[in-house]
């Protein structure tokens, strides 16, 4: 490895060496080949494992709102009642306007005729009056 | 040049019908406008001491008449008088004291009624001015396709102005309805008039 850097050193004073590239491929792959694990190593990792802390099972309601089915099913229905909702306040609000128009309609009608009562009473009384000075 | 000729041609179609438009809607107008002067409602609207203004058009006697219910004794009679109506206009102004209209406003009132197609029906006046009476109605060909009310008591100023076709029936159910007693005119009490 020593030898190496110093060869490296040196290349980088002298340009490209082939025999430079053939140890740096040789070290590669030493470095890069594949050992056996040290002992112990898959004890210690599954020990590791063990000590991490656990996660809780997530309630149902939690794994149900991660199924795509459940969760198109909340929307839909979340759609559906606002719908419904605002067909039934629309509904409420036009009851309240229909009957404020039915009461208007009925006040109308009800001066009219009180009206006509009194042109009745008056042209009555005018007819009297004029038999009476005849 | 085509061009030229197909928008000229666009734009006189659309002056004709600009002008046909303008020329149709006051007809459409005249039979639902109001015929009360507006500015002498708010003036009377002023200075009365109660005031109910009933103001329906016929979108509004449509919508009415659905919430009407017909089990009802006066719900059905409303509802039978009023499906031939284009509008109702009502005022009635009540005064705390006399003299809060003068002659001149009734005047102003009637002159809204001199068209040809009114016609005086029943004209009371009093001394003062003060317990005139007035209906014209509007007849169109040999049908009833208006009526207009004016009824002035020395503290109380009511207006009543039916669009569309009232028939003389719906007169007579009108009077004496709508939990207005029917008086017996024989006993009514003469009120000095000209």
């Amino acid at each position: 490895m020593v030898e190496f850097g110093e060869k490296m050193q040196d290349s980088e004073k002298d340009g490209f060496d082939p025999e430079l590239e053939a140890m740096f491929e040789q070290e590669l792959r030493a470095t890069l080949q594949a050992g056996p694990a040290p002992d112990g190593f898959a004890d210690r990792v599954l020990a590791r494992v063990d000590a991490l802390p656990r996660h809780e099972p997530l309630s149902w309601p939690l794994r149900a709102i991660r199924n795509p089915v459940v969760r198109g099913a909340i929307a839909a229905a979340l759609l559906l009642s606002v719908g419904v909702g605002g067909y039934f306040e629309h509904k409420r609000e036009r009851q309240i306007a229909g009957e404020h128009a039915r009461q208007q309609v009925l006040l109308a009608l009800r001066i009219t005729s009180s009206t006509l009562q009194d042109v009745r009473s008056k042209v009555d009384g005018d007819t009297t009056n004029q038999q009476d000075a005849n | 040049m085509t061009r030229m000729k197909r928008w000229i041609a666009a734009c006189r179609t659309g002056v004709l019908l600009g002008c046909g438009l303008l020329l149709t809607l006051p007809a459409i107008a005249q039979d639902v406008q109001p015929n009360f002067p507006v500015e002498l409602d708010k003036k009377l609207a002023a200075r009365a001491s109660d005031v109910n203004e009933v103001t329906m058009n016929k979108t509004m006697l449509k919508f009415a008449s659905q919430f009407l219910d017909s089990k009802d004794k006066d719900d059905a009679q409303a509802q039978r008088l009023i499906q031939n109506l284009n509008a109702i206009y009502v005022r009635s102004y009540e005064f705390s004291q006399p003299g809060q209209y003068t002659p001149e406003d009734l005047q102003t009132i009637r002159r809204q009624f001199l068209g040809p197609d009114w016609n005086p029906m029943v004209k009371v006046r009093s001394k003062k001015g003060e317990g005139d009476t007035d209906v014209y109605v509007k007849m169109v060909g040999n049908e009833v396709k208006g009526m207009f009310v004016l009824d002035a008591e020395p503290k109380e100023l009511d207006m009543v102005y039916i669009s569309g076709s009232i028939r003389p029936e719906d007169l007579k159910e009108l009077s004496g309805s709508f939990g207005v007693p029917n008086l017996n005119l024989q006993k009514s009490p003469t009120k000095e008039s000209k």
